[in-house]
């Protein structure tokens, strides 16, 4: 009967799972929560949305204009999308997403203008001969499956 | 039918008392194995909740006489266990017929029929397989059953409900109790007996295609499946006389505490293989109840 007082003993210890939405933080700095994106360093240049392997980060251009759109029920959270941010403005949340009832909710989309892109000041035609201007690593060029217009 | 039939059928125990009855009666179940394998089980309005959800859900239809069938098995199973539940003679009022145990019997048999019916006419390999052992299971545990009730009327000298609910001093009235408590886990497709609704087997069975409101109906039929065969076995042990009032407070302690106990066996033991199940029924409560009946027959006789 060694089931019944093993029985017995987890009724007298309590249970050790515990309800939905709890109170407990999530501790380590490195969890995968929600990714978070920065609207005053973002440049728009879509190369998170064209890694994004679940299609869950989408970016539409319209002119100088585009939306940033996040869908976290589509995520994965594999962060593939931080690894290519070439501006370093996503960042993951290390606290646990939030639970929600209806489809759509953590939906998160940013309206944004998109800065253009600055190049060095032009370099003496003398110094250019002799040493030339390193390509600005700051702002990648956009990929051609996310937009069509040229980088400037 | 008059007044006191109808209070029996649509309020207590019928109707407005049953179904919420079934629903704490499985939230009971489910709640008391979760604290033994130490989770935290489901709140209190679970079984409610699932139900409502159910009924919501869309669902993919289907055509002909297979979808009305599979529509008509759990309504049957909820009609008949409504039925039974209100034969239930929780109230000394003089109430039913002659041979009315007979009734409740088919009446409480008529769930696992249906389920059997369901996993045929699903035409899913998984509900033919569930239908094939709930079949086996039921005549295994239905000739200990039978035999149990049986013995009880034997004893009691009656096969009518009102003279066979009561608390009785012989011996073969508990050990005929004990018979009918022995197959509620098999008729409630509990573990160890849970053959035939194995959620990781067969995917539940005959069950395995239905969804939405026909699924919330079974969910129902299985909470008023706890109430009668609990109820059924608390009347069964019920003393005579006292106010109605403790008589029904009587009736829902003692069905709870069943639920309490088989929720225990069922969280202790693992699932039996249809064999062992066939033979636990057949080789060991089969040889007992024909003891007792053969006794009660003697008792009968000699006195």
């Amino acid at each position: 009967m060694n089931i019944f007082s093993l029985i017995f003993q987890n009724l007298r210890r309590g249970p050790v799972s515990f309800r939905l939405p709890h109170k407990h933080e999530c501790t380590s700095e490195q969890y995968r929560g929600l990714i978070v994106n920065d609207p005053e360093r973002c440049v728009g240049c879509g190369l998170c949305a064209y890694v994004c392997p679940t299609a869950a980060i989408v970016v539409k251009r319209s002119g100088d204009n585009y939306s940033w759109t996040y869908d976290a029920g589509k995520c994965t959270f594999c962060g593939r999308c931080l690894e290519r941010c070439k501006p370093h403005t996503l960042s993951m949340e290390s606290q646990l997403p939030p639970l929600y009832s209806t489809q759509g909710d953590l939906i998160c989309e940013l309206d944004m203008v998109r800065k253009r892109p600055v190049r060095p000041a032009a370099a003496p035609a003398a110094v250019t001969a002799d040493k030339p201007a390193a390509a600005p690593e700051a702002i990648p060029a956009a990929p051609a499956a996310v937009s069509t217009e040229p980088v400037v | 039918m008059n007044i006191t039939g109808l209070i029996h059928f649509f309020v207590f125990p019928g109707l407005l008392f049953a179904i919420p009855a079934g629903w704490f009666y499985v939230w009971g179940e489910r709640k008391a194995v979760a604290r033994m394998q130490r989770r935290i089980g489901p709140p209190l309005l679970q079984p409610f909740y699932d139900f409502v959800k159910l009924l919501g859900k869309r669902t993919p239809s289907r055509h002909g006489i297979e979808a009305d069938l599979l529509r008509l098995w759990p309504a049957i199973s909820v009609l008949s266990m409504i039925g039974a539940i209100a034969m239930l003679p929780v109230f000394p009022d003089g109430r039913g017929f002659s041979g009315d145990a007979v009734l409740l019997v088919a009446l409480l048999e008529l769930p696992s029929i249906c389920f059997i019916l369901a996993g045929f006419t699903s035409g899913s390999i998984y509900g033919e397989i569930g239908a094939i052992r709930e079949a086996v299971l039921s005549v295994a545990n239905n000739l200990v059953f039978l035999l149990a009730i049986v013995t009880i009327a034997v004893t009691e000298k009656t096969f009518r409900l009102t003279d066979m609910a009561g608390g009785s001093w012989n011996p073969g009235h508990w050990i005929g109790v004990f018979g009918i408590l022995l197959c509620i886990p098999a008729k409630l497709r509990l573990n160890p007996f849970s053959s035939s609704s194995a959620e990781q087997e067969i995917y539940s069975g005959p069950l395995t295609e239905y969804a939405g409101a026909a699924l919330a109906m079974w969910e129902l039929a299985h909470g008023l499946e706890w109430v009668a065969l609990t109820g059924f076995v608390t009347v069964l042990v019920m003393p005579d006389g006292g106010p109605w009032w403790s008589r029904a407070v009587f009736f829902v302690v003692v069905s709870f505490a069943q639920v309490l106990l088989l929720s225990t066996v069922a969280a202790a033991t693992a699932r039996f293989t249809l064999q062992r199940a066939i033979r636990f029924y057949w080789q060991w409560a089969a040889i007992l109840a024909v003891l007792i009946l053969s006794s009660a027959i003697y008792m009968r006789y000699r006195g």
